[in-house]
């Protein structure tokens, strides 16, 4: 790997990735490219734990959590109580997923040192990928830490009714078999399109403990922003609400992990997140957005819009033409959006906003299969290199997407195609690079030079609407 | 004609009847009956290679393999009567060129039409259009409002497939607008009036 690059994610031995050996070469490796940090871009006192494999940030982690979760009244556990700590998958794949692992062992050990119980079950939901986090379970070893009691539960399970306020809607019976649950999560920005910082810690009630017509009805039935208060009507519900203990939080910033937070006021936390994810990401997501014209590669062991670097995902990128903060915008790419492109224009026009025009070509090295995703090479000009166009051709959840794509036989290929097609020497990696992104030396320069006057642009205009309009007090 | 080219098999020698399979195929192909042999079976004339029972079982039981044929499905929506198609879509608050199946990339009046051509089930519907056959997730809701829109009542889902009950913007009661200012419905129920047809 050339020296100026940040190494990028590792490959992933997964049923939803090819096989690593199969992985010719990633993108950091690509001759001309170098990498910008985060913290060069906008300095600030942001300061990660250790790095994110290492024993040392095992230690910190179980370190914090248990400072965190030492505040939490579990006095109305009984010994003879069960405990479901519910987990998300995505919180396993947060730089290897090895801090998330380890918070989540820190909370069985915790819950059965203070509390005597010891019937403490590991759920862990999916996306859209049902064997994932079983994976997961497999690969931190967390069934035998559990002592037997680690489950990977996906929405086609059976459901349990949950009577909220607007409705019954439906939960999976398994992560709710247990009197009391620990909601073991994580704030990171992520699908920003879809929770648009609005209640975003409150999401996995509606997504991964819940079943198909609650997922669909956010995805497809109530619309862009309304669908968040779905989770939170599920979370405010008397099913729920008996039996919620806590939340635990590991927290997620561009620069790395940077810590965890217990509480057992959801409600308060998802506010005190919001403030932060705003500080942490709203600047770096406002500059990619000012980006021109760009060829992004993605090469990174997730679904394509979950492709991440710097903390941020392609599917902010794409997004990244309208600020995605600003509550009152809707947003290029969600689900409702892509039910209105059958062909590459929108059934009704002059509503949403296109994906964004900077990206002009799209190299795809290395992603999960399993992600509906045929709107990103229907919408943008794609190239998909060798193994990976080949998972993609028999991937069931995008059986038009290689209609829409063109393969090519190695990585260097691709960019020379992609390049010559965009015109540009504009690079974007999406690989898993942590504190920074992967870029052509152009790129480089461009984002150095925009950096301070989209520093003083969110801290002047942007940051005074977000938090206004999440009824967020300025001043901290 | 959209087709697929491999089929659910299930290994019986790991296969313990559980019956998990069975409740989360959302196309019914797979089939449960303890007075035969093999006890669980597929019906490969149903199976849509959505890979849902494969990935599900507890007993790593299932494997997808190649068919001997493609097994061709979709609906010929013209088939139909279009004015019924475009009715039901429009009272669904759908185009009727609208993508529901995000994996299947299948419209609104195919699945409209394949209604009107006797398909009366979720089930029924994905064997005929595919709907449901990929991811399993996203689309029931779609599914669900086309089957109220066209007046047919859905009984009790096999297994754990649906259950019924979902919300749409259009019948959030007014309380929740009241109390949920933050959460932007009056927006939203505005941006979707825009972005879809208006109902009955």
């Amino acid at each position: 790997m050339d020296k100026r690059t940040i190494k990028p994610a590792e490959a992933r031995v997964s049923y939803y990735n090819i096989d690593p050996k199969e992985l010719k070469m990633r993108a950091a490796d690509l001759p001309g490219l170098t990498s910008v940090k985060t913290s060069d871009l906008f300095p600030g006192d942001q300061r990660p734990v250790e790095a994110p494999m290492s024993e040392a940030m095992r230690a910190e982690i179980r370190r914090r959590t248990l400072a965190s979760f030492e505040k939490i009244d579990l006095s109305k556990v009984r010994p003879g109580d069960s405990v479901n700590i519910l987990t998300s998958h995505h919180g396993y794949s947060i730089h290897g997923g090895h801090a998330y692992a380890e918070m989540v062992r820190t909370l069985r050990d915790e819950v059965q040192r203070r509390t005597g119980a010891t019937d403490i079950r590991l759920r862990a939901g999916v996306g859209l990928r049902f064997r994932e986090t079983e994976e997961y379970i497999a690969k931190f070893g967390l069934d035998e830490y559990f002592q037997g009691k680690a489950k990977g539960i996906a929405p086609v399970d059976r459901g349990v009714p949950i009577r909220t306020a607007i409705g019954t809607l439906y939960g999976i019976a398994e992560a709710y078999d247990a009197r009391w649950i620990i909601h073991a999560h994580n704030n990171d920005v992520r699908e920003l399109h879809y929770h648009r910082q609005m209640g975003r810690l409150f999401k996995p009630f509606a997504m991964s403990y819940a079943t198909i017509e609650t997922r669909s009805s956010y995805h497809q039935s109530i619309g862009p922003r309304s669908a968040n208060l779905l989770p939170r009507l599920i979370w405010e519900s008397e099913y729920v609400q008996k039996r919620f203990l806590c939340s635990c939080m590991l927290q997620v910033g561009p620069e790395g992990i940077m810590g965890v937070d217990a509480s057992a006021d959801l409600v308060t936390q998802d506010k005190e997140f919001a403030r932060l994810n705003l500080q942490w990401y709203g600047k770096i997501i406002t500059l990619l957005g000012a980006i021109k014209e760009v060829v992004l590669v993605i090469d990174y062991p997730g679904p394509i819009p979950y492709t991440v670097a710097g903390g941020v995902l392609f599917g902010n990128f794409l997004n990244a033409n309208v600020d995605e903060f600003d509550l009152r915008k809707l947003t290029p790419f969600t689900r409702y959006s892509d039910m209105l492109y059958p062909g590459k224009t929108p059934l009704v026009t002059g509503v949403l906003p296109p994906p964004n025009p900077a990206i002009k070509a799209v190299v795809l090295n290395y992603c999960s299969k399993g992600y509906p995703g045929t709107f990103f090479p229907k919408l943008l000009p794609m190239w998909v290199v060798g193994a990976q166009a080949e998972l993609m051709e028999n991937d069931e959840q995008n059986a038009e997407f290689m209609n829409h794509a063109i393969k090519v036989e190695d990585l260097p290929k691709a960019m020379a195609f992609a390049r010559n097609f965009a015109k540009t020497d504009n690079v974007l990696v999406f690989d898993g690079a942590v504190g920074g992104f992967n870029v052509s030396e152009s790129l480089a320069e461009v984002l150095y030079t925009l950096a301070p006057q989209i520093s003083e642009q969110v801290d002047r205009e942007l940051m005074p609407l977000w938090l206004k309009q999440r009824a967020i007090a300025i001043a901290a | 004609m959209p087709h697929v080219s491999e089929v659910a098999v299930i290994d019986y020698g790991l296969c313990r009847r559980c019956p998990f399979c069975v409740r989360a195929c959302p196309t019914d192909a797979i089939s449960w009956d303890r007075n035969r042999d093999p006890v669980v079976q597929v019906d490969g004339s149903k199976c849509l290679d959505c890979t849902i029972c494969m990935t599900r079982c507890p007993h790593h039981a299932i494997s997808m393999q190649a068919r001997d044929e493609p097994l061709a499905f979709g609906v010929d929506w013209t088939l139909a009567d279009p004015k019924e198609v475009t009715r039901i879509c429009h009272a669904a608050h759908m185009h009727t060129e609208q993508i529901i199946c995000f994996c299947r990339q299948t419209l609104a009046r195919e699945v409209a039409a394949a209604i009107l051509l006797g398909h009366r089930t979720p089930e029924q519907l994905a064997v005929a259009t595919g709907i449901r056959t990929g991811c399993g997730v996203l689309c029931i809701t779609s599914v669900l409002r086309l089957l109220k829109a066209a007046g047919v009542e859905v009984q009790k889902a096999p297994g754990w497939q649906w259950y019924g009950t979902y919300v749409t913007i259009w019948d959030l009661p007014a309380e929740a607008y009241e109390k949920y200012p933050e959460y932007f419905l009056k927006e939203d129920l505005q941006a979707a009036n825009e972005l879809y047809p208006g109902g009955d």
